[in-house]
């Protein structure tokens, strides 16, 4: 029986060991071994998923262990992309609800542990240097109307899945705005109707930027013309190394909050100018 | 022995060269207890260092498992250490007790687990049994602590092993503790001798108890106490044994969905609060007593006078004298 912090952990690390070789396929994993040499942090089991994605599982006989929350900085700062699940009895979850909750909302996966040693996933983990918080996303959706803010949800689904699709899917939405203000411009004559063929967002911005009557939404269609060269192709670049990608989930966290902002700028440019500012 | 005087050396070992001590008596490491000792060292490192004695190409611990503990969570390069020399294996033990026991209450099957090897070797060494008071002075316990430990260390093996087994597990997922089997066996021990008919069914009656314990049937490891209450009430309340001997049976019969709680109500209850009544009317009758040899009757206030005369109808009612 493996030995971790707490005497009652060894039934429950056999468990998880057996829950996380069958989830991923029987990884290699280590048993409390250091993560980094700047960590101060053992975990009680860890293993790679692939070259660029590594898991550690903390076995508590508690929810929220308190070394998670005090290394909680330390794992964001190193620059590899951590998923960081807990393991936790299942009648220590169901006491301490309140505790689970705050270990999901700060991005920890969790797995319960039933008497008879099966598994459960309750929640599960994202690396850490790429979550979004649940209220910073919503602060991000405020005042946009409901079909908007669930095709932003659907994004962010596809985010927490793949940081770099959930990306290129915002640059997607923002076409579906350009699309359909492209349409209202040419409808009005703004612009010719040649520059709204399907594919192409940057000629309909083009058309766009040099529409007089467009004139003080310049800013907000120059931006959104960026973001989407940046960012729409983003998914079919893979890291070459564990550090690429720990810089390249960085860069899709910030791409993902910065395409919400986007989306808020360009609707309320377009509403300015007497369009619907929809999708 | 070996002279515990002698010169220790301090050094810087890595935990990764310590292994635990396999004569620990200490065998439960609770979360909450662990993550302070974790957040004090995270904060402030280890102001103690860790006692080892060198074993091979290791050290192994005597004192210092949690510091341990805490410092490979931590992934800490080195932990401050006295190195001493190898004890023998009465003097590990002796040691291990003297170093914990004193600083914190620990679990009574971490205790007993070893206690019983501590009286062999003790015996080995002295050629005669220790007694409590001996096993008190060895190991710093108190003699009523090595009574508890001696219910357990008395228990057969199958039972010891199922009570690992539950302090394995994480607290959350235990419902038999020490505390159950402390009190289960002490009360057994007081049915067992005033009615000896039980002594061979005894291990049956253990499965049945621990059986309608994690049942819900028997609620609370207190509630053994009341076993004890129905087994002494024929010597004490001069409970007829039958009717002592058929609330056991109920509450032995893995069939019978009877709690202790039911059994002694029904059998002994009355008796005991009617003895209770009893003890409350002589101390009032030796009250009334000092009140006329004082002559303070005077000095009654009201309230009591009161209670006096609504006393005296109710006696006279069920007494039959008005």
């Amino acid at each position: 029986m493996a030995m971790d912090l707490t005497s009652g952990g060894g039934s429950l690390i056999d468990s998880a060991k057996k829950y996380f070789a069958d989830h991923y396929h029987n990884p290699a994993m280590k048993t409390s071994s250091e993560v980094d040499k700047s960590l101060s942090y053992s975990p009680t089991l860890q293993f790679k998923i692939h070259s660029h994605l590594l898991v550690l599982v903390e076995v508590s006989e508690s929810p929220y262990p308190g070394i998670l929350s005090m290394r909680r900085t330390d794992i964001e700062d190193l620059q590899v992309p951590i998923a960081v699940f807990c393991a936790c009895p299942e009648e220590a979850y169901l006491g301490e609800q309140a505790d689970a909750k705050r270990l999901i909302n700060h991005g920890f996966g969790l797995i319960t542990i039933a008497k008879d040693g099966q598994a459960q996933l309750r929640a599960n983990a994202i690396p850490l240097i790429q979550r979004i918080s649940d209220a910073e996303f919503k602060n991000e959706l405020k005042g946009l109307p409901s079909t908007i803010k669930r095709r932003l949800v659907e994004a962010n689904d596809r985010y927490i899945a793949s940081p770099p699709s959930g990306v290129a899917d915002i640059a997607e939405v923002l076409e579906g705005f350009i699309v359909k203000a492209g349409k209202e411009c040419a409808g009005k004559q703004w612009i010719n109707a040649k520059f709204l063929k399907p594919q192409t967002p940057a000629s309909t911005l083009d058309a766009m930027q040099s529409a007089a009557q467009l004139s003080s939404a310049m800013a907000a269609i120059g931006s959104v013309r960026g973001y989407i060269a940046e960012y729409r192709n983003v998914s079919h670049h893979f890291p070459r190394n564990r550090a690429a990608a720990a810089t390249k989930y960085r860069e899709c966290r910030h791409a993902f909050l910065d395409g919400l902002k986007r989306v808020n700028s360009f609707r309320t440019a377009m509403r300015s100018r007497g369009l619907t500012g929809g999708l | 022995m070996v002279d515990r005087d002698e010169k220790q050396t301090l050094k810087y070992l890595s935990p990764a060269e310590i292994q635990p001590n396999p004569e620990n008596p200490r065998l439960i490491f609770r979360q909450e207890e662990m993550e302070s000792l974790m957040l004090s060292i995270d904060k402030h490192g280890i102001q103690v260092p860790i006692t080892v004695y060198k074993d091979g190409d290791r050290y192994t611990l005597i004192d210092g498992e949690r510091r341990w503990r805490c410092s490979k969570k931590l992934n800490r390069k080195s932990i401050p250490a006295l190195i001493q020399s190898k004890p023998n294996e009465l003097e590990n033990l002796v040691l291990m007790y003297n170093i914990h026991s004193l600083r914190e209450q620990w679990d009574y099957y971490t205790i007993a687990s070893k206690l019983e090897r501590v009286m062999k070797l003790w015996e080995d060494e002295q050629g005669y049994a220790p007694n409590e008071i001996i096993l008190s002075e060895l190991t710093g316990l108190t003699r009523g602590a090595i009574r508890r430990c001696q219910l357990l260390i008395d228990l057969p093996d199958r039972f010891k092993t199922m009570l690992v087994e539950e302090l394995d597990r994480p607290k959350s997922q235990q419902r038999l503790s020490e505390d159950f089997f402390i009190e289960m066996e002490r009360s057994l021990k007081t049915v067992v001798a005033r009615l000896p008919e039980y002594e061979p069914r005894v291990e049956q009656i253990r499965d049945t108890l621990i059986a309608k314990f994690r049942a819900g049937t028997i609620s609370a490891v207190t509630d053994f106490r009341q076993l004890s209450k129905i087994a002494t009430a024929v010597e004490g309340l001069g409970v007829a044994q039958r009717q002592a001997r058929s609330a056991l049976n109920e509450v032995f019969d893995p069939k019978a969905k009877v709690s202790i709680r039911e059994a002694y109500e029904d059998a002994v209850k009355f008796e005991y609060v009617e003895k209770q009544a009893n003890r409350f009317a002589i101390s009032l009758l030796d009250f009334i007593d000092d009140v006329e040899k004082e002559k303070r009757t005077a000095e009654l206030d009201d309230d009591i006078k009161q209670s006096f005369k609504k006393l005296h109808s109710q006696l006279g009612r069920i007494l039959g004298l008005v």
